[in-house]
């Protein structure tokens, strides 16, 4: 994060192939890209229009069948698995729609997990998993299991958990996805909050609701970039958590007490 | 480049102990295949046992001298036709082969006697009564445990097991047992011999030993030598030790062919088909079960990796490179395989000493039978936890994210 003239992110004529022949797909079409630090990008589209491709191939998930992408300046298009996963692990976080978490580990065991990758002991793992679930008001949850969280806190203890080695860009996939909406605003708060933190986040959804928290919207479809706006942001978000808040306040303790905390 | 090892059990002990259904579950089933692979071998290896090779012998037979020339080869499983024949061999054959260099020679003389206990009044229908000179404790290879052997005068030696059986202790010395309304003072007990069936055709845990000059009060002043067993320590001349046998026989019988010496290769033809047939079926019943339970450890092995893949998704997307995922798997398979071995294995003999109840044979546990059993679970276990794993690196980590 110290390094501030090369761009994050850039994508040269990035093109993703499925099938072969008659059955192939692009699900790539030649996408140039450059994302720049403490960005946070919205995008949108239909079904099937290679959003999550483009995530997929942005968090080294996935490899572009052709086309180069620079991380930082560096060239990842052609590298082994193995370098790709210690990129993973060192600079991208990834929320899923469906979190993701593993059920049979403990929250903090979960939110651990990338530490593991990273070499860290034990010790300070758990450390560093609890001080990062604290800043998520989940410092309570720490020993619960993930089927017994509610569907907000299960996803923010995946945020955590995309957080906890310090990445450079944060990948979410439809992160409210399968949300309501209340619990939707407060995962956006959270996202915003780690933007304002000068975090880079792209993010894929459906809801052009989540698009007022972000700082550039990007629309897809079939497999190209249709629109690119940079917006201003604030305003809404402002508004947003003021809106929440009133409604917080009406309803739980627990959660207007959150809110406070980010206020300040 | 960082090892991490450490992190790889803490990885696989922490999955194990996350899951310990599943768990528990995976090391049952390896443990059952284990089970019936350490039954079988080990009841094999009791049968084999039983007719066990005397390669561990200190001193080896050269020949065994028999009476009467038909060619019949003793064995343990058909009736011994020595009795039926007459006996031709005498005490002096046996002193005579004694003085070629080296070796030593025991006659062995049957009687078909009861053997009676005066406190217990217990009759053996089955013990032996052998008549023999001091060699046989070196031909037989006998320990003695307490005591001391017979001499040529008088005494009688017992068997560990008949000690047991006529006087109910093992220490029976001065106990006298009755032979014919003879009675005769125990003054020495042997050492429980492990492997009983020899191709002495004795089992001397259960007979009772008596100088030859002793016996041959009952068979009207002649003992009846069924045989005489020879053993040299003079390896490298085993054929000239038989040749000059042949010919100190041949000078005592006046050149009657009345004898036959039994040697080589017809010494350690202790099997009959029978039993050798059997310990083939057995061999191959080992087999099978080792294939059946290698199947069965590696079966439960791939339905606990594959219903994890999403697991190895989400690791790889977190940071995980392949090598870190095949290593936890490798630990956690190991691990299984390793308890399961050792569960199984523990299973499998108390087993075969329940199902030995109710068979002739007792197990016997050869050390390689717990190497192999324990071995081929962490093997397998490993290979067929390891393989679907590896599999599952191979692929994009977004497919694996997809199950």
């Amino acid at each position: 994060m110290k390094e501030t003239i090369p761009p994050r992110i850039r994508l040269v004529n990035v093109t993703k192939k499925f099938g072969f022949g008659d059955a192939e797909i692009r699900a790539l079409d030649n996408v140039d890209l450059t994302v720049k630090k403490g960005e946070f990008i919205a995008i949108m589209g239909p079904s099937g229009c290679g959003k999550t491709t483009l995530l997929n191939t942005l968090g080294l998930l996935d490899q572009p069948s052709e086309g180069e992408y620079y991380l930082d300046d560096v060239a990842v298009d052609n590298l082994s698995s193995r370098r790709r996963a210690k990129i993973r692990s060192k600079h991208i976080g990834f929320v899923f729609q469906n979190f993701n978490l593993i059920p049979r580990l403990t929250v903090i065991e979960n939110v651990a997990l990338p530490l593991t990758y990273k070499g860290l002991g034990k010790v300070k793992r758990l450390q560093e998993a609890s001080r990062i679930l604290k800043t998520f008001h989940l410092g309570q949850r720490e020993y619960y299991m993930p089927h017994q969280l509610s569907g907000g806190q299960v996803q923010r203890v995946a945020i955590a958990r995309a957080l906890v080695n310090s990445p450079s860009i944060i990948l979410a996939d439809e992160p409210t996805g399968n949300l309501d909406s209340k619990s939707s605003h407060l995962i956006m708060e959270e996202l915003s909050d780690l933007h304002r933190r000068g975090n880079t986040i792209i993010m894929v959804t459906h809801n052009p609701e989540l698009t007022h928290y972000a700082s550039r919207v990007i629309t897809m479809l079939d497999g190209k970039i249709d629109t690119d706006e940079h917006k201003e942001k604030r305003k809404f978000t402002k508004k947003l958590i003021v809106d929440d808040e009133k409604e917080e306040k009406s309803k739980k303790q627990k959660s207007s007490k959150k809110s406070r905390a980010k206020k300040s | 480049m960082k090892i991490l090892v450490k992190n790889h059990f803490e990885n696989a002990t922490q999955a194990l102990r996350s899951n310990r259904g599943r768990t528990f579950l995976t090391i049952v089933g390896v443990a059952i295949g284990i089970a019936s692979i350490t039954m079988v071998l080990s009841l094999t290896g009791g049968f084999n046992h039983l007719f066990g090779d005397n390669s561990n012998q200190s001193s080896t037979p050269v020949a065994i001298v028999k009476s009467g020339n038909q060619k019949a080869v003793p064995n343990l499983l058909t009736e011994s036709d020595n009795t039926t024949t007459v006996n031709t061999l005498t005490e002096t054959d046996a002193r005579d082969i004694e003085k070629i260099a080296n070796t030593k020679a025991a006659p062995i003389a049957f009687l078909h006697a009861e053997l009676r206990a005066r406190e217990g009044k217990v009759d053996i229908q089955n013990a032996a009564l052998i008549g023999s000179t001091e060699s046989l404790k070196d031909v037989a290879n006998l320990q003695i445990a307490t005591g001391q052997f017979i001499n040529d005068i008088g005494g009688v030696v017992v068997g560990q097991q008949l000690s047991v059986d006529l006087f109910g202790t093992e220490r029976s010395i001065g106990n006298v047992i009755y032979i014919r309304n003879q009675p005769l003072t125990v003054v020495g007990v042997l050492k429980n011999i492990e492997n009983p069936a020899s191709y002495l055709d004795v089992n001397f845990n259960n007979a009772a030993i008596i100088p030859l000059s002793v016996i041959k009060k009952f068979t009207q002043g002649t003992p009846q030598i069924q045989q005489i067993i020879v053993t040299t320590k003079d390896h490298k001349n085993l054929n000239s030790v038989i040749k000059s046998a042949d010919d100190i026989l041949k000078k005592n019988h006046d050149s009657d062919k009345n004898y036959r010496i039994v040697s080589g290769e017809e010494i350690n033809e202790k099997k009959s088909n029978v039993a050798r047939f059997l310990s083939i079926i057995l061999t191959v019943i080992g087999i099978i079960s080792l294939l059946i339970g290698g199947i069965g450890v590696m079966n439960v092995m791939l339905v606990n990796v594959a219903e994890r893949q999403r697991e190895v998704g989400v690791r790889r997307a977190v940071g995980a490179t392949g090598w870190d995922i095949i290593n936890q798997f490798l630990i956690e398979a190991a691990i299984i395989g390793f308890l399961g071995g050792i569960l199984g294995y523990g299973l499998g003999l108390a087993g075969a000493y329940i199902a030995s109840l109710y068979l002739p044979l007792t197990p016997y546990i050869y050390w390689q039978t717990a190497v192999l059993s324990i071995g081929l679970s962490i093997i397998i276990g490993v290979i067929s936890g390891v393989y679907p794993a590896a599999r599952a690196t191979r692929r994009d980590p977004i497919e694996s994210l997809r199950y």
